[in-house]
């Protein structure tokens, strides 16, 4: 997903599901920031690397794909992108380490969806963006794991883009190119993607690189053969995904709001029956970025106008905060809430019996270096920055 | 990281240490060893890539390439193992060409990674100024057999500490319990 629905989507669907204008741009940034808050740009605010969400190319490039490196990048791409569906999935075949990485493949409506939505309860408005943007990736990039995985995450030639009617759509073989210069072009159905990488850990591996950004892409129907899938042909419809990840988003969000316990395949389709028509009309149309729909949606439904996504606007705030004040500030939010889901999504991944994510700090107590650093942050107020 | 991987890391560490300080301390005979690391290399990861596709690959779409690697590997090291003498120009061609392309790559890095505003971009230039040395190294002393296994011999002792210091890092990441 790209930043006209993490970000413009979420905001129409927070004012659905009862929030303020002013709210509810402060659950859009949420929702659009775990995809730059990479290690750089923590780094510039000195603020804690452990809350990465996500990584950057050039980060992607530099990273050792050694057990510790792998271990990193599941951890950002399961806790924030690829939420994993069901931890105790049972392939029917292979080893334990295929298993493993089997029962990393992200889909909706997982039970640790469920976990991700209930945390954030309680945590602020950073905390309920930061979940609606985990949430809305479970649909857009279901059927691929976060973590690199030739096995589970490469795709064939095999890919056929379905256009026209719903009913009977005429299919068309997408062409996938590596120059990321060329861009993805929609009349021709050529798309950037990965290069294909026979190492099973390579960075390349990861998530959809290999189906490129057609996940990503509201309007997107297409056929393709996963790798795990036993050459079973796999329907991909993202309209119909994206507008049940907007109304799953608007029911998460007004159980929040309301204190209302969250329940899995639940969606708010009474609240949005009013823009149903206009939302479809916008997933359904072929281009790169729907971003202004979106944004004319939001503010014809808030009657404010909508200020475009300035990754700039909280730092000053959290750079000047001192101390344990920066806890307090949007960022300093944000980023305990970007630590409790990957505390949370790392624990329940290591309590599954995989070490794919690496385990977290109260899992390793009699470790003489750990429980140092367990007892120094112990002393501090909860949430103190590693 | 578990214990005992800790343990294995550091034990593999110390071996390609040991094998790095073999070859620094004779290059003349080093040559040979080179040959046999070599080999042995790529008769481990041949046999890596046969597991690979039993456990794993043979259950995925088009798996069987994983297998044609496999069994292209294997023949290669038993085809390595066999040379007692591999034209010395062919090895000092590949080390330039690894270390030319990682120290130009590397240095492309830090300009845009300092304009990111990331610290790390020192480290990236060190490797990449490394790269530079060891490639003018290498074509400076090109006829030199002593070379060519010194540098394979700092690329191994390299790769050995990079191994060991990954192996003592505190691998717990901290978060807020809910």
């Amino acid at each position: 997903m790209r930043g006209d629905f993490h970000y413009y989507a979420t905001y129409c669907a927070a004012l659905l599901a009862g929030y303020s204008s002013r709210e509810s741009c402060d659950i859009c940034y949420a929702a659009q920031l775990p995809d730059f808050a990479t290690v750089t740009f923590l780094d510039r605010l000195h603020a804690p690397r452990a809350a990465a969400t996500t990584q950057s190319p050039i980060e992607l490039a530099d990273v050792r794909t050694d057990r510790l490196g792998l271990q990193d990048i599941t951890r950002i791409w399961s806790s924030f992108h690829f939420l994993p569906y069901d931890l105790t999935a049972d392939p029917g075949k292979g080893g334990k380490t295929y298993r493993r990485k089997y029962q990393l493949i992200c889909k909706p409506n997982g039970e640790l969806l469920r976990h991700t939505v209930e945390l954030a309860r309680g945590r602020g408005l950073e905390a309920t963006g930061l979940a609606m943007h985990v949430l809305a990736d479970t649909w857009a990039h279901q059927n691929f794991a976060g973590t690199p995985s030739l096995v589970i995450n490469n795709t064939t030639a095999y890919f056929y883009e379905l256009i026209g009617p719903r009913e009977n759509p005429e299919r068309r073989r997408i062409e996938f190119h590596r120059n990321p210069a060329g861009g993805d072009d929609l009349d021709l159905s050529s798309y950037v993607n990965s290069v294909y990488q026979p190492s099973e850990s390579s960075i390349m591996n990861l998530g959809h690189g290999r189906a490129g950004h057609l996940p990503d892409y509201s309007f997107a129907r297409y056929v393709y053969l996963p790798a795990w899938a036993n050459y079973d042909e796999v329907v991909k419809d993202n309209p119909s995904d994206y507008w049940h990840a907007f109304t799953q988003m608007v029911y998460a969000m007004r159980c929040l709001r309301t204190g209302e316990p969250f329940e899995l395949n639940r969606y708010a389709t009474d609240e949005v029956a009013e823009v149903r028509e206009l939302a479809w009309d916008i997933l359904t149309k072929r281009r790169l970025d729907a971003s202004d729909d979106w944004c004319a949606l939001g503010e014809q439904l808030s009657g404010e106008k909508v200020e475009p996504f300035d990754l700039e606007l909280h730092q000053q705030e959290y750079c000047e905060a001192e101390g344990q004040a920066k806890n307090d500030t949007y960022l300093g939010r944000f980023i305990r809430a970007a630590l409790a889901q990957k505390g949370m999504v790392t624990s329940r991944i290591y309590d599954s019996g995989s070490r794919l994510a690496g385990f977290s700090i109260d899992h390793e107590p009699r470790n003489l270096g750990t429980l140092v650093a367990f007892l120094k942050r112990a002393c501090q107020k909860e949430g103190a920055h590693d | 990281m578990t214990k005992m991987q800790r343990l294995r890391e550091i034990i593999a560490g110390l071996l390609m240490l040991l094998c790095a300080a073999l070859i620094m301390l004779d290059p003349e005979d080093g040559y040979i060893t080179v040959t046999v690391i070599l080999s042995v290399s790529l008769l481990v990861f041949g046999v890596r890539w046969l597991v690979y596709y039993l456990t794993m690959a043979r259950h995925m779409v088009n798996g069987r390439w994983s297998f044609y690697t496999a069994a292209f590997l294997i023949d290669l090291g038993i085809f390595t193992g066999s040379l007692t003498d591999v034209p010395r120009a062919y090895v000092m061609i590949y080390l330039i060409a690894v270390n030319g392309f990682s120290a130009l790559v590397s240095l492309l890095r830090v300009r845009e990674i300092r304009s990111l505003g990331s610290s790390r971009w020192r480290f990236v230039l060190a490797q990449g100024i490394t790269g530079v040395i060891m490639t003018i190294a290498c074509i400076v002393f090109y006829r030199s057999i002593s070379t060519v296994t010194l540098v394979f011999g700092i690329g191994l002792a390299y790769s050995a500490c990079v191994r060991i210091a990954q192996a003592l890092r505190r691998t717990a990441i901290v978060y807020i319990p809910s």
